[in-house]
């Protein structure tokens, strides 16, 4: 029954959320190494000399550039994307439950379906949070 | 590929001057100090391709980045 309560929980909390992922530490680790790449290509030559044959590194760098901003963003915003629709799911979620149990039947014999459809309601909302 | 294109030249010339026949690549290719040109550009091309394929493995550890798709990797990493 508890498996059931926490199911119908996270169901509601973690939809559109992407579960399957690695830890923090693997993400900062993988971040941080790309943050690296990134100085050692700001600190680039943009012209460099090979005996008689002069290098015109800056359009390559210029490129790397924009495509390791694409790579460090592609990790920095899935983390903040699945954090912020995690946070918007959990208040969506105590501002639903609040709300639902807030409404009771006025009749506790229940004999109209419009009471009997609320109270099913209040029950489903502490059945999520039990 | 310059030197080539020079000795092209002795077989391009329409003919020869003191004969209606052939061409001048025999006394060209007898000339040493043409030969020794060649093999200092020769050497100095080997030093250049030496130096700029080192030149280019300051970028092999991140070649990933034009190599692999970003997205391919991330769902990958993700897995």
């Amino acid at each position: 029954m508890e498996i059931e309560n926490f199911d119908a929980m996270s169901v509601k909390i973690l939809d559109g959320i992407i579960t399957k992922h690695p830890d923090l530490d693997v993400f900062d680790a993988e971040i941080t190494r790309l943050y690296e790449y990134k100085s050692r290509i700001n600190n680039m030559k943009p012209s460099d000399d090979i005996g008689w044959l002069r290098v015109n590194s800056s359009p390559l760098i210029k490129e790397l550039q924009q495509i390791i901003n694409n790579w460090i963003d592609r990790y920095t915003s899935f983390l903040y994307q699945n954090t912020t629709k995690q946070l918007k799911n959990i208040q969506t979620f105590i501002k639903d439950v609040s709300d639902g149990i807030k409404v009771l039947p006025k009749d506790k014999e229940l004999s109209n379906e419009r009471d009997k459809q609320l109270l099913t309601k209040v029950m489903t909302h502490l059945r999520d949070v039990t | 590929m310059i030197v080539e294109h020079f000795i092209s030249l002795a077989i391009q010339m329409p003919s020869r001057f003191d004969s209606p026949q052939g061409d001048y690549l025999v006394e060209i290719k007898d000339q040493f100090q043409l030969f020794g040109t060649i093999q200092r550009i020769t050497q100095n091309l080997d030093l250049i391709e030496s130096a700029s394929s080192n030149y280019l493995d300051q970028y092999k550890d991140i070649a990933f980045l034009w190599e692999k798709d970003l997205e391919t990797s991330f769902q990958d990493f993700l897995n």
